[in-house]
């Protein structure tokens, strides 16, 4: 079975997501292949000693089934992550601030970050898109929407870092969201073009971390069904 | 009993079909219902596919989700007639309803709609059944939130204002998740608010005004569209609950 709610470019035609199919089982092992591929594509171009790296390897290594506490446990390894290999003096103002987030998530639930992630959150599942510039308290698009794939990958690296801390299925609904509109840009895309080892990281921590939180919310052994 | 004082705007969708299908077998009839037309399918309604779905016998009577409303209408001899177009923030709704005397709209339009500030300040107050308990569960597809987060459905009964789910809360009512919450979307969600329409409208009928839950409708978090692997994974967790269930008994 095809996973099909990312094989559009969504940047370009947004999905609104109404009244899908029930196809059972069949579905829930399509949504993970689609996953498990985008991974094993993103890995190779990110640093294999970045922390957000070893978080991935670590759910890998825990077929994306860690316990809760493991889970949060070891995101919070992320909680200070400095990283200053990129000049991000041109990146627009939204873009900035999710690079600063995704090197301070331990700011993530206080403060001007969480107003920032949970306005975006809420812009996003609105529009399907992130502005470039950050007008609360609604954060429209009238700046104009985010077309490249590098800010969403840090939302997505943030938002399964709130995942993990903070459970919230509103918030998980967010992630698979984002990480639909990621995988419906292929890699050799415009929109990914000039994307970072940070990006790719942040994509990969998005996707680890969005697997790992849908076994959990499902409870017994969801990998041993599908 | 017929509502002098109250008219049904609606899609031809399946909540809107067992609204008017329960309406009739509890013999509290709208004075005139109007009928959005759609001319594609739009979301919520039934289409043929849908329509396999089986009448739903229930506390009122038998759903039968296949029964257009215009049908059900004529079958009761109500008053109805065909909106000039389906957009209900159309000028044309706006000033159609602005000459009908009556005071109240049950609305139940098509999915994913909602109503702007020239149609809510057209003179009418526009009654809704949001399928959710309010203030905990606004937005969109809430009782499969609910379901999922706190192991319980529902429905409210409110007026609608400019904020999205944000009108007094008149009466609000907490159902069990069914054993297949598949038919969420197109049987039991319209069942839920079925029943606190029902209960709405007989506290109307009995006292002569509307009632008042006298809960307090906070703001709290919106609730989005829910995202297909989370509406599967709510559908096999509660299917794979109903079994265990059914093999200790």
């Amino acid at each position: 079975m095809h996973y099909e709610y990312s094989d559009r470019d969504l940047l370009e035609s947004p999905r609104n997501y109404m009244y899908p199919q029930y196809a059972g089982m069949e579905f829930l092992r399509a949504w993970q292949s689609n996953r498990l591929k985008r991974l094993e594509e993103v890995i190779p171009l990110c640093s294999p000693d970045a922390p957000r790296v070893k978080v991935v390897a670590y759910l890998q290594s825990q077929e994306f089934a860690p316990s809760v506490n493991d889970f949060a446990f070891h995101m919070r390894i992320l909680d200070r992550v400095e990283e200053s290999d990129t000049d991000d003096s041109m990146w627009d103002e939204t873009e900035a601030e999710l690079k600063w987030t995704a090197d301070n998530l331990n700011t993530v639930f206080i403060g001007k970050a969480r107003k920032t992630i949970e306005g975006l959150i809420r812009r996003f599942e609105i529009s399907k898109k992130i502005p470039r510039t950050l007008i609360p308290p609604n954060y429209s698009l009238d700046s104009s929407p985010l077309l490249s794939a590098g800010p969403y990958a840090l939302f997505a690296g943030i938002l399964a870092y709130r995942q993990a801390i903070r459970p919230s299925i509103a918030e998980l609904n967010c992630l698979l969201k984002v990480n639909d509109l990621l995988i419906s840009q292929s890699i050799s895309m415009p929109s990914m073009r000039q994307l970072t080892t940070g990006h790719y990281e942040s994509m990969a921590l998005g996707i680890a971390g969005e697997l790992s939180a849908v076994v959990l919310l499902f409870g017994e052994n969801l990998n041993a069904v599908v | 009993m017929l509502l002098s004082d109250v008219i049904m705007i609606a899609g031809d969708t399946s909540r809107s079909r067992c609204y008017l299908q329960a309406m009739c077998a509890k013999k509290i009839y709208p004075k005139t219902v109007i009928i959005l037309p759609s001319q594609q399918t739009k979301p919520g309604q039934i289409n043929a596919r849908t329509a396999e779905i089986e009448s739903v016998r229930c506390s009122w009577g038998e759903f039968d989700p296949s029964v257009p409303i215009e049908k059900t209408a004529a079958l009761h001899a109500l008053d109805y007639v065909h909106a000039p177009t389906g957009d209900i923030n159309s000028v044309e709704i706006c000033d159609f309803l602005s000459r009908l005397t009556a005071q109240v709209c049950i609305y139940s339009g098509f999915g994913g709609i909602l109503l702007k500030k020239d149609i809510l300040a057209c003179g009418k107050q526009f009654l809704h059944i949001h399928g959710g308990w309010l203030p905990d569960y606004k937005g969109s597809t809430t009782n499969h939130y609910s379901a999922l987060e706190a192991g319980f459905c529902a429905a409210s009964s409110i007026f609608l204002t400019k904020d999205i789910d944000a009108g007094k809360i008149l009466i609000r009512k907490k159902f069990p998740v069914p054993d297949d919450p598949q038919l969420l979307d197109h049987v039991y969600d319209g069942l839920f608010r079925t029943e606190v329409l029902l209960e709405t409208l007989e506290c109307y009928v009995r006292d002569g005004r509307w009632p008042d839950s006298g809960v307090k409708n906070k703001p709290t978090r919106h609730y989005y569209i829910m995202h297909p692997v989370l509406r599967h994974v709510l559908i096999l967790r509660q299917r794979g609950a109903s079994k265990k269930q059914g093999a200790s008994k």
